[in-house]
C-alpha cells in the first residue's frame, strides 16, 4: 500500500465519536425561511426596477418642462456597491456621530467588502451594510459584511472606525442580546429584519468598545422574553 | 407533502457522508454539524429545482463553497507579541492511525488545497469534476492537488488514476 492509498484510507475512516443526527425539521424550517427571503428579494427587485423606470420617466418629463432644480436628496438607502440591491427597511440605530445618523440595512446581490484586510474581495448573497445619513438626508454606505443566517448563531461585525463598534445579526427568537464581560453585562439594542422577523439585528453603544477590548473575548448570549438563554 | 418526505429521505441517506466531508474540510466536529445543517437548508430552499437532478452533488458543492467562503471572510486581527510555533512537516505515513493526526496534517493545507484533497481522494471525483465543483480550471486542480500532496509528504508510488470511481 503506498502513501496515497494510506491517505485515502485515513480520509475514509469515520471520526471515532460520530456526529449528532441532523434535525430534518429544523433544516426544513431554516430552508423554508431562505426560500421566503429569495422570493421577497425577487419581488423587491421587480419593484425596484419598476420604481427606477417610473422615476426615470418622471425625471425626464420634469427636465423637459421645468428649469434645473436643486440637487435631489436621497430618501432611500443605496447599497455600497452598484451590483447589489437594498433589501427591506433601513434601521435607524439611534446613534449619531460627526457624520450623522448611524444606519444599518441589508443588501443582496454582488457586492464588494470594504475593509482594510480584504478590500478587493467580492461576495454574492446577503450583506449587512453600515451607513450614515447626513444632515441633508443623504445616505452613504460605509462598509458591508457578508451576512450569515445560521439559526442560533451570532454573526458579529466589529468596526472601530465607522461609528458603530460592534453590531451584527442573530437568527432566532431572541428578545434580548447581551454581552458578558468581567465587569458585568451589556445589553445590545435590537430590532428584527422587516423581511424575516426571525432575524434579529443587534448593535452596542460605541462606549462599550473599550469594555470589550478590556475583556479580550466577547461572549454574546441570546435570551428569550423571560431572560432564559436560548438553546442553540 | 411528498417533496418534504423525499427531502427527509435524502437527508437520511446523505447526512453521514456530508458530515464526514464537512469534518474533513473544517477539522471541527461542531462546525461540521453547523455547516451541514446550513448546506442542507440551502438545498431544501432550492429543492423543487434540483430534486430530480443530483441533490447530493448540489449539497456537496454548497457545503464545500460554504467552508471556503468562511475562510475568505474578513478576519478580525488580534496582535500578539509572540509568534506562534509553526507545524513541522513530517512523513505522512507516520501516525495516520489517529484521526487527530490526520486533522493536524490537513490543517497545513489552504482551504482550497484541503477541498481538492477531500473531493479528489475522499469522494474519488475525477479532476474535471473537482474543477467544475469548485469553479476553477483543470490545471489549477492538478497543480493544487500535487502541491497539497507534497505538503502532506504523500508519495503516490504509482500514477494517480486519471479519473475517479463512483461517488
Amino acid at each position: 500500500m503506498n502513501d496515497l492509498e494510506s491517505l485515502r484510507g485515513a480520509l475514509r475512516t469515520p471520526p471515532p465519536d460520530g456526529f449528532a443526527p441532523v434535525d430534518v425539521q429544523r433544516v426544513m424550517a431554516l430552508g423554508g425561511r431562505m426560500r421566503t427571503r429569495r422570493r421577497a428579494l425577487r419581488a423587491s427587485a421587480v419593484l425596484g426596477v419598476t420604481a427606477a423606470v417610473l422615476i426615470s420617466v418622471s425625471t425626464i418629463s420634469q427636465q423637459q418642462s421645468t428649469p434645473p432644480a436643486a440637487p435631489v436628496l436621497l430618501s432611500q438607502s443605496h447599497p455600497a456597491d452598484p451590483g447589489s440591491t437594498t433589501v427591506s427597511d433601513v434601521v435607524e440605530t439611534g446613534l449619531r456621530d460627526d457624520r450623522g445618523q448611524v444606519l444599518l440595512y441589508f443588501v443582496s446581490g454582488d457586492y464588494r467588502v470594504k475593509n482594510s484586510i480584504n478590500a478587493a474581495q467580492r461576495y454574492s448573497g446577503y450583506g449587512l451594510t453600515l451607513a450614515h445619513r447626513d444632515g441633508q438626508g443623504r445616505i452613504t454606505a460605509d462598509t458591508t459584511s457578508n451576512a450569515s443566517f445560521t439559526e442560533g448563531v451570532f454573526d458579529l461585525c466589529q468596526n472601530e472606525e465607522r461609528g458603530l463598534a460592534t453590531y451584527g445579526i442573530y437568527t432566532g427568537p431572541a428578545a434580548r442580546i447581551v454581552a458578558k464581560l468581567d465587569e458585568g453585562e451589556v445589553t445590545a439594542h435590537t430590532t428584527t429584519w422587516s423581511t424575516d422577523r426571525t432575524v434579529v439585528l443587534y448593535w452596542f453603544d460605541p462606549d462599550t468598545a473599550p469594555k470589550f477590548a478590556r475583556s479580550g473575548t466577547l461572549t454574546l448570549s441570546a435570551l428569550d422574553a423571560e431572560g432564559r438563554p436560548l438553546a442553540k | 407533502m411528498r417533496s418534504d418526505a423525499e427531502f427527509a429521505e435524502f437527508v437520511g441517506s446523505s447526512a453521514p457522508r456530508l458530515l464526514h466531508t464537512a469534518y474533513l474540510l473544517s477539522g471541527d466536529r461542531h462546525q461540521a454539524e453547523d455547516d451541514v445543517q446550513t448546506a442542507l437548508a440551502r438545498t431544501y430552499a432550492a429543492w423543487s429545482g434540483i430534486r430530480n437532478r443530483d441533490p447530493h452533488a448540489y449539497t456537496r458543492k454548497v457545503l464545500v463553497n460554504l467552508v471556503i467562503d468562511r475562510w475568505r471572510r474578513p478576519l478580525r486581527e488580534d496582535p500578539y507579541e509572540q509568534v506562534p510555533e509553526r507545524p513541522v512537516p513530517e512523513d505522512f505515513t507516520r501516525g495516520l492511525d489517529h484521526q487527530g493526526e490526520l486533522a493536524r496534517l490537513l490543517d497545513q493545507l489552504t482551504p482550497r488545497e484541503r477541498a481538492i484533497v477531500v473531493l479528489r481522494h475522499y469522494h474519488d471525483l475525477p479532476e474535471a469534476e473537482v474543477a467544475a465543483e469548485l469553479n476553477i480550471s483543470l490545471g489549477t486542480v492538478k497543480s493544487t492537488n500535487s502541491r497539497a500532496l507534497a505538503k502532506l509528504r504523500v508519495s503516490t508510488g504509482q500514477p494517480v488514476p486519471a479519473s475517479g470511481g463512483a461517488r
